[in-house]
């Protein structure tokens, strides 16, 4: 089962979150990566219904990486090659020491958010969890107990 | 129901609820309990499921539960609806009103901590000039606390530290402390802060809730009368009398109003439920405190620090584990004068991981990071006091009303200069004992969450020997109302650094065995 495609973002913008998949969470040590797990198509459902807050955060954060490739490089953010979006992405970075004082500038902000959702989308996809299961690994990023909806009015 | 006339209606069904209700049925008395939400059924209403079943991978239905940093996609329905009962606060005011209403309420959840205050705090006012002291005593607490860890299994090291009152424990042998541990103690000693272990209640097969441990014994008496999804709107009074003599209650499902007569009412439902549930009925204020003096404690600060030798895949055992516990260290004496009353405790745990925020870093380089760190860190976590302030208060918002008509609460709570010195002060002490030992400092950060975020929310009816500035004597009766006892953590005067679960309960336990006396010679 795989995720639909695009619904809430536009093109220009669901080419960079997906660039930014590739980017931030590649497949590495035998693991999946976003891209392979669907995690920007699952962002792209998420965010779509989402607070505006979190909505507006994305999408001026995606436009804001596109014209910033097209500025400095007179390209699209999706066609940089890796040294490239480097150069975009290590100056937004920012050690967040507690994860509820994010960092105030928006743009920075946008960054920090997206490369944890995308981490946590990945981790937890039913891609990552059935690669880990073929591979004969303890994987996927396990479960625990739900609570169902109890006696609701 | 209708025509019944119980000899206590008791309004919730958490710890004190449930102490209230264990005490005063094997005393013989009559006793209904009013819970606002459902009964689970742990076998129909839990499944085990994979993280990547759920609908938003773990993410949570996003906008739900925005007060509650503690829910996630497995817990989410364990916690209040925030759409059926809101309540408001100025956007630059954050408050975090954590609520759960299931039969047992917040017991079902509590992290178990489990200690009592000392007369650091039931003294305060004596040592900081903060707020007022207590009109009670760890003496006259200590015999119900003792109880009360026995009925709830505590276990704990007993050091005869004054600022960390030893218990009715259950013994326990400890392993030896890692080669971490026993740095990180010496360094302790030798700046004279003592060095515990956490004290934690064991309960009966992993739950520690009222549900299992108090209103099993007051359901076998045949006492008591239990009733679920049953809103409590008002507080009923006999105008005659001034007594109160009942309540208004709401059916949660078919939204019928009904009423319940009682000679005496004991409020348990939670510091704001029952705050609220005073406002609304426009009793037990002739004091004007209701509402006033809302305090927790702040969480969030911590300290993570990596053990070099224990760096690239050399945390082995014996250098790596374990856990110590720092109960208050600061403002012991009078003497020890900061930029800040009260006082904090620190968690400390060895043998975690840092994690990728901690980092400016993806990808490749980002992994090397997380492999060289893991499972070489040790995590200073710090929980400290929030004074008790009378600006920081409760009122009713009658324009803002739940799914059942009733109005709502209005939260106006900010920290002060003293939380942020504290928090400061806090996470450097803590970097600084790291540093000592020659460990890397990962991540520090002195920021903590919004006021409530800890659920140790006390303090709105305050009790005191004043009726002029107290809302509830020394058992936890309204001054105004005798027969109006209030159990749970409303009463509290200063809630200091511990989580408050033993307090309540003692309190719950003393105020209902005093109650018992005075029905029995008729003062009530």
């Amino acid at each position: 089962m795989a995720e639909g495609g695009r619904r809430f973002f536009t093109v220009p913008q669901f080419a960079t979150l997906k660039k930014l998949g590739a980017i931030f969470v590649p497949p590495l040590k035998g693991n999946v990566g976003a891209v392979d797990t669907d995690a920007p198509e699952f962002l792209d459902y998420l965010i779509g219904v989402s607070p505006a807050e979190r909505q507006t955060l994305y999408r001026s954060g995606l436009d804001g990486l596109n014209a910033q490739a097209r500025r400095q490089f007179n390209k699209a953010f999706a066609d940089l090659d890796n040294k490239q979006a480097d150069a975009i992405l290590k100056p937004l970075l920012t050690p967040v020491p507690w994860v509820y004082d994010l960092p105030k500038d928006p743009m920075k902000r946008f960054v920090y958010q997206v490369h944890q959702d995308l981490r946590t989308a990945t981790r937890n996809s039913p891609a990552a969890a059935a690669a880990s299961a073929s591979s004969g690994r303890r994987g996927g990023a396990g479960g625990g107990l739900y609570w169902n909806p109890i006696d609701p009015v | 129901m209708a025509t019944k006339e119980y000899d206590v209606l008791i309004v919730g069904s958490g710890h004190s609820g449930g102490m209230a209700a264990n005490i005063l049925t094997k005393q013989g008395l009559s006793c209904l309990m009013l819970n606002a939400g459902p009964q689970a059924d742990y076998a129909k209403d839990r499944t085990n499921k994979a993280v990547q079943d759920l609908p938003y991978r773990g993410f949570g239905k996003p906008g739900a539960l925005e007060h509650v940093f503690q829910a996630n996609e497995f817990n989410a329905n364990q916690w209040v609806d925030e759409k059926e009962n809101p309540y408001t606060h100025d956007p630059a005011k954050p408050y975090n009103w954590v609520r759960v209403r299931l039969l047992g309420g917040r017991s079902l959840f509590w992290a178990r901590q489990s200690f009592r205050l000392s007369d650091l705090e039931f003294k305060a006012a004596e040592i900081d000039g903060g707020g007022e002291n207590w009109p009670i005593s760890l003496a006259d607490l200590a015999p119900f606390y003792s109880r009360v860890e026995a009925i709830f299994r505590v276990t704990g090291r007993k050091e005869g530290w004054p600022q960390f009152p030893d218990g009715n424990f259950i013994e326990q042998t400890y392993p030896p402390d890692s080669k971490t541990i026993q740095t990180f103690t010496d360094i302790c000693k030798k700046q004279n802060i003592g060095v515990s272990k956490m004290r934690s209640s064991q309960g009966q097969g992993g739950l520690a809730s009222s549900i299992n441990l108090l209103i099993p014994e007051a359901i076998a008496t045949g006492k008591l009368d239990l009733v679920a999804n049953a809103i409590v709107r008002e507080i009923t009074v006999d105008k005659a009398t001034g007594k109160a003599n009942g309540t208004h209650f709401i059916d949660r499902h078919s939204k019928r109003e009904m009423h319940v007569k009682a000679k005496v009412v004991i409020l348990a439902a939670g510091t704001l439920e029952s705050t609220r549930l005073l406002m609304n009925s426009g009793l037990a204020n002739s004091s004007g405190q209701l509402g006033h003096w809302l305090h927790d404690q702040i969480y969030g600060v911590s300290v993570v620090a990596s053990v070099p030798e224990a760096q690239d895949g050399k945390a082995g055992q014996g250098l790596m584990g374990g856990s110590a516990f720092l109960p208050r260290f600061r403002n012991l004496t009078k003497a020890d004068k900061r930029n800040f009353i009260k006082g904090y405790c620190v968690n400390i745990g060895s043998g975690g991981s840092a994690q990728p925020n901690h980092f400016a870093a993806y990808g490749d380089e980002l992994q090397a990071k997380l492999d060289h760190y893991a499972g070489s860190c040790v995590t200073g976590s710090i929980y400290g006091e929030r004074v008790a302030r009378f600006e920081n208060k409760v009122s009713i918002n009658k324009n803002i009303l739940d799914a059942w008509g009733i109005p709502t609460l209005h939260i106006d709570v900010k920290d002060s200069d003293n939380e942020l010195n504290m928090a400061k002060d806090s996470a450097d002490s803590i970097e600084e004992i790291f540093k000592t030992a020659g460990w890397e400092i990962v991540s520090k950060t002195d920021k903590f969450y919004p006021p409530g975020y800890s659920i140790h929310e006390v303090g709105t009816a305050r009790m005191g020997d004043n009726p002029k500035t107290s809302v509830l004597n020394k058992w936890s009766q309204s001054h105004d109302i005798k027969n109006l006892v209030v159990v749970d953590g409303s009463s509290f005067v200063t809630c200091g650094w511990q989580n408050p679960t033993m307090t309540i309960l003692a309190l719950s336990m003393r105020a209902c065995e005093h109650l018992v006396e005075e029905m029995k010679k008729g003062a009530v």
